[in-house]
């Protein structure tokens, strides 16, 4: 477990964070990424589940945590504004409901300038829930 | 959080068939833009994604799930302060327990968000 606030490696603020924690980082090749969600939740649907939209959010988050995490390890004083270029393939199985822990494993791939390709999976315990591909741009600058 | 009358204000709307334009109005007060960015506000992708499954709920008046995302393509961001009206286009085609559904978010001089994916009866 990276222990240190998730607000210092991304740049989203409240009500907009979907990510917890960092659970493991693997260089810049992927992360493990946690949220528990709770009943306030700003992607939740009226019928208690969050929203795919909120799924995509939290991978979204996730990567972006990671290279948030990667910057201030290189020692920058700012980390990266990521944000949403593409979402390609996703399948959700299922929407999770309040109080279920995400895990969301995110695999980096190609980078092209500013944009990464990256894949991911969500899962509830070992229930894969939603699987996606994603391209990410990144502005990195103060 | 329905997005209606918090995210955006529904201004009109069209409807034929299985198809709608949606005209809307960004609400620059909302308060996802507190953290979506503290310093820049933008439009968050996801919610623009949470948008048209709204529009595509008001055509066929029920609840419907998201089952794929073929693709999303965000072409250029929204930025409350530029941008406050915007055209939801959707066309869905029915299928088996559920529709296809193509869309655009749009304004008279832009394309800022291409979406083609399956959602199912809720």
């Amino acid at each position: 477990m990276i222990d240190d606030n998730i607000i210092s490696f991304i740049p989203q603020r409240p009500p907009i964070v979907m990510v917890d924690k960092i659970i493991t980082v693997v260089g810049d090749d992927g992360a493990k990424c946690s949220l528990v969600i709770t009943s306030d939740n700003i992607f939740l649907e009226s019928t208690g589940e969050l929203s795919v939209a909120g799924l995509v959010e939290h991978i979204a988050q996730s990567a972006s945590a990671l290279f948030g995490y990667n910057a201030k390890m290189a020692g920058e004083t700012y980390v990266p504004l990521a944000y949403i270029g593409e979402v390609k393939k996703l399948r959700c199985y299922r929407q999770p409901l309040v109080g279920e822990e995400l895990i969301t494993t995110v695999t980096i791939g190609a980078t092209a300038g500013d944009v990464t390709l990256l894949s991911a999976q969500v899962r509830v315990g070992q229930q894969l829930i939603t699987e996606s591909l994603m391209k990410i741009g990144i502005v990195s600058h103060d | 959080m329905n997005l209606e009358n918090n995210y955006y204000i529904l201004l009109d709307e069209q409807k034929v068939n299985m198809s709608g334009m949606f005209h809307i109005q960004l609400r620059s007060d909302c308060p996802v833009y507190e953290g979506h960015f503290p310093d820049c506000a933008v439009a968050p992708g996801a919610f623009n994604m949470q948008l048209v499954k709204e529009c595509a709920e008001r055509i066929v008046n029920y609840t419907l799930k998201v089952k794929t995302i073929h693709t999303c393509r965000m072409i250029k961001p929204i930025l409350p302060k530029d941008t406050t009206e915007l055209y939801v286009v959707v066309n869905l085609t029915m299928k088996e327990g559920g529709y296809d559904c193509y869309a655009l978010i749009e304004d008279k001089n832009h394309k800022y968000m291409e979406y083609k994916g399956e959602m199912l009866v809720g």
